[in-house]
């Protein structure tokens, strides 16, 4: 399969022809001419190149070559004469191949014994756009898009460092994808990124579709319910990262960077808390921690009290909630699990119906539903208010796999909640924290720096001043732990912040 | 751009790592000795000492705290960092076999009482439905499932702030109720009903013992560890003496039962919130047991085998499957013996290492 090009332009156009199936892939396009007295063709695949540019940066200055060169120079002649920045030179028909299927042309002449790849790629592509998933109230409103190359340079923009690696790769073994591993030289910690490239060596696939099915071959503990990476469309989150110490990967074709290690914090952390006052910040978090156990607890613990252990509740509250079930023909616990089903179903449909369309089938579903639902005494009016409760929690998690691990874990909960009361709901909170602090993230404790114990900034479930956090964090092990010499407030150094 | 200050070496951020997990493990090794110690105190001490039992509480710890002097000092001598280790160098391989079938039968009478005292608490207190035998082994289940040997530990790490702060909310509670004359008469119910107390209460602190079997946070320092655990039960028997009435303090087969009639008076959720406090504490004590007690057993042996930790919880289940009655008789029958054995090692172990160390 990796056979040398060959000097005679009939046999590398034949052979080129049979690898491109031409015959049935109108796509690939050929552009015969001659230069230097010579037969010669250029491939490209349609769509893929900019045709003005080929016109006027490679076919008309190659046109006007009309004296003669030995074969030997013939290479070298033709790269210096190409008003081209990007020509790279491919000694086999495999090497040639890839070059037109990355949006390069490429480039045979009669006596030439390789093939010239010209960098004129013009790929359709979407541009830069708000982030979908993460917006922010305050902070920068530009999410990556789909090519790894315009994703590269938004983050060079906010990382103008050489210190800022992106060691590009492809993965894939029949039909690679490009893939780039970033990170900061000195933050990062060596023996994370051996780790990372290793794994990715040893991806054995024909094809990575996206950065999700990517993850899921990098992951440490593929079974558990938790992602255990981070997944953010936003550049200033990576190099926020980044500047950790962490490993980002992009993939092209894919508008997400995959960062890792991570830890169960930075799935909770939002690109806002850093740009707003730390007071703000602080107060955001765990208004957040608290939506999130609404959201993991609430239903069980309202099914596991109401059911098992009416004594802890308020006697008025008992009162309300066992006259009102008196009307309805469900159980609680039957209620509760059609409400959540019925909310999962609800936030489902409103997630794949486009657009506007979507929000408004969400608010007349819940609206209608919930109300028809109390009217027709099918459910009582207290849950509809726990599961409002705790669906609201669930999206006030700021990441999308954490919204939907907890979502799966608040039917868990549940089911306990119904079978054993409090006591299965203690069970499993203390084994699912066991499972979380057991949980890795590229060998690194997803719970740290909690349990066990870190070097790290203020900046864990509260958003201390920033000037605080001179430390790098966690869970990469960086190299260098400092990130600033000495105070971040230099000129504040008796706490006096009067301008006189 | 900018200075870098201070590149830790290599070798320097494992130190800081191993520390943090060294934290872990110390933790979780303190949570079961804590409640180790509070059972004897609570099911055994307390209703014999009755409104002594602050001051005969801290008169138990010395034993203990003797015994864990004599191994720190022989550990010393033999300039080894764990209790296996020391007497290793001090009886060669037959002392650490020893200590692990020592420690194993010690751990696996402890697990046993953590999973009765769970399981009674799960049909006795909460009043769910289900066999002795069927709630151990959902637990069991449960405990497989997540039973990680970092886990655990991180686990109990992790939650020792929640913990903590439920038991401040019990103990405000408590106080509310409080009164100086918990603390009076010092004689308790008399002379004899404090000699019985003593006499059951003088092994209570033997778990101390194994803070010496996990290296310590920093090195050479051993009996800081040990102030929270002895803090910690002092506080919660001199918060008993002073809020319940003696008369609450009647003879129970099992912690469960005892901390049961105590919660009674809090208000309800704080009782509510007392008991999930009391089933995660014993939840991580049985998982903290099984983690021990695998240690105990494999750290004589060169490899470290997996199923071990798994083994070890079946067979806490499968003790569920006797008689609960005469579990706690047989529990009780050992329990003013537990330190013997290892005060016995520590005192032959001491002259054993002293001609060692002049022979060297």
């Amino acid at each position: 399969m990796n056979e040398g090009i060959s000097a005679s332009l009939k046999t590398s156009c034949g052979e080129m022809d049979r690898r491109l199936n031409r015959d049935v892939n109108p796509d690939t396009k050929i552009r015969r001419f001659r230069v230097y007295q010579r037969d010669a063709a250029f491939y490209y695949v349609d769509g893929t190149v900019s045709v003005d540019f080929l016109q006027h940066y490679l076919l008309e200055p190659l046109e006007d070559l009309r004296d003669q060169k030995p074969e030997a120079e013939l290479a070298t002649a033709l790269q210096n004469v190409v008003r081209l920045t990007d020509v790279q030179t491919a000694k086999t028909y495999e090497d040639a191949v890839n070059h037109l299927m990355t949006g390069r042309a490429v480039l045979l002449v009669e006596g030439m014994a390789c093939a010239l790849g010209f960098d004129a790629r013009a790929f359709v592509r979407r541009g830069i756009a708000p982030p979908q998933t993460e917006s922010v109230v305050l902070g920068p409103h530009e999410g990556f898009n789909e090519s790894i190359r315009d994703n590269i340079t938004l983050l060079r923009r906010i990382l103008p460092s050489p210190n800022f690696i992106g060691e590009m790769r492809s993965i894939g073994d029949q039909i690679p994808v490009s893939l780039c591993v970033l990170y900061l030289k000195d933050a990062v910690d060596e023996d994370m990124l051996r780790r990372v490239k290793a794994r990715l060596d040893s991806i054995r696939t024909d094809h990575v579709l996206s950065i999700g099915a990517l993850e899921q071959m990098l992951e440490d503990k593929p079974f558990s319910l938790l992602p255990q990476c981070c997944l953010t469309e936003r550049p200033d989150r990576t190099a926020s990262m980044l500047l950790e110490g962490q490993i980002a990967l992009l993939l092209d074709g894919s508008p997400l960077a995959l960062v890792m290690p991570a830890s169960i914090l930075h799935l909770l952390h939002t690109p806002d808390d850093t740009s707003l006052r730390w007071q703000y910040g602080t107060f955001l978090r765990l208004l957040r921690l608290f939506g999130l156990l609404c959201a993991l607890l609430l239903p069980g613990l309202f099914v596991a009290f109401v059911t098992f252990h009416p004594e802890a509740l308020p006697v008025t509250l008992l009162t309300a909630v066992l006259e009102s079930q008196a009307e309805v023909p469900l159980s609680i616990p039957a209620e509760t699990f059609l409400m959540l089903i019925m909310f999962n179903l609800i936030n489902e449909a409103g997630t794949r119906v486009p657009g506007i369309s979507g929000s408004t089938l969400g608010t007349v579903s819940g609206l209608i539903l919930g109300q028809a639902a109390v009217e027709a005494r099918l459910i009582h009016p207290l849950l509809v208010i726990v599961v409002a409760v705790s669906s609201l929690g669930s999206y006030a998690v700021p990441d999308y796999s954490l919204g939907l691990a907890i979502r799966i874990a608040q039917l868990l909960f549940l089911a306990a909640g119904c079978i054993f009361g409090i006591y299965g709901m203690v069970l499993f909170c203390a084994a699912g924290t066991i499972r979380l602090c057991g949980m890795t993230s590229l060998g690194s404790p997803f719970a740290a720096p909690m349990s066990p114990i870190r070097t790290r900034n203020p900046d864990g479930w509260t958003r201390m001043p920033i000037w605080m956090q001179r430390a790098r964090i966690w869970v990469a092990n960086p190299a260098d732990v400092n990130r600033t010499d000495g105070r971040m407030r230099g000129w504040d150094r008796r706490g006096n912040a009067n301008d006189r | 751009m900018r200075t870098i200050v201070k590149v830790h070496t290599p070798e320097e951020r494992l130190s800081m790592r191993l520390m943090g997990e060294r934290r872990t493990s110390q933790c979780l090794i303190r949570l079961v000795a804590v409640v180790s110690i509070l059972r004897t105190l609570m099911i055994r001490v307390m209703p014999l000492a009755g409104s002594a039992g602050w001051w005969l509480t801290a008169v138990c710890f010395v034993p203990g705290l003797a015994v864990y002097g004599l191994l720190v000092l022989c550990m010393r001598l033999t300039k080894t960092v764990v209790l296996t280790d020391m007497l290793r160098a001090v009886f060669g391989p037959f002392g650490a076999w020893l200590l692990a079938l020592l420690l194993t039968a010690l751990l696996l009478l402890d697990g046993v009482a953590s999973m009765t005292a769970l399981v009674t608490l799960f049909t006795e207190g909460i009043g769910t439905e289900g066999t002795q035998f069927t709630l151990a082994l959902l637990t069991g289940a449960v405990l497989a499932f997540c039973l990680h040997r970092e886990g655990i530990s991180r686990g109990a790490f992790f939650l020792r702030w929640i913990m903590l702060a439920a038991l401040v909310v019990m103990a405000l509670d408590w106080l509310s109720m409080a009164h100086v004359d918990g603390l009076f008469p010092v004689m308790g119910d008399g002379v004899p009903s404090l000699m019985a107390a003593l006499r059951v209460g003088l092994s209570l602190s033997w778990p101390l013992i194994l803070l010496l079997t996990a290296e310590p946070v920093r090195p050479g320092v051993r009996f800081r560890p040990v102030l929270p655990v002895l803090l910690l039960c002092f506080g919660v028997v001199l918060l008993t003496c002073l809020s319940l009435p003696h008369e609450l303090l009647v003879t129970h087969h099992d912690l469960s039962g005892s901390l049961l009639e105590m919660t009674l008076h809090l208000q309800p959720a704080v009782c509510t919130l007392a008991i999930c406090l009391l089933l995660l504490t014993l939840f991580l004590t049985i998982g903290g047991t099984a983690y021990l007690l695998t240690g105990a057993l494999t750290a004589p042996m060169s490899h470290d085998p997996v199923w071990m930790p798994y083994a070890v919880v079946a067979l806490i289940v499968l003790s569920q499957c006797l008689d609960i009655r005469m579990l706690w008789s047989f529990l009780g029958e050992c329990g003013p013996w537990l330190l013997a054995p290892l005060a016995a090692l520590a005192v032959i172990a001491l002259p054993v290492a002293l001609v060692k160390r002049r022979r060297v």
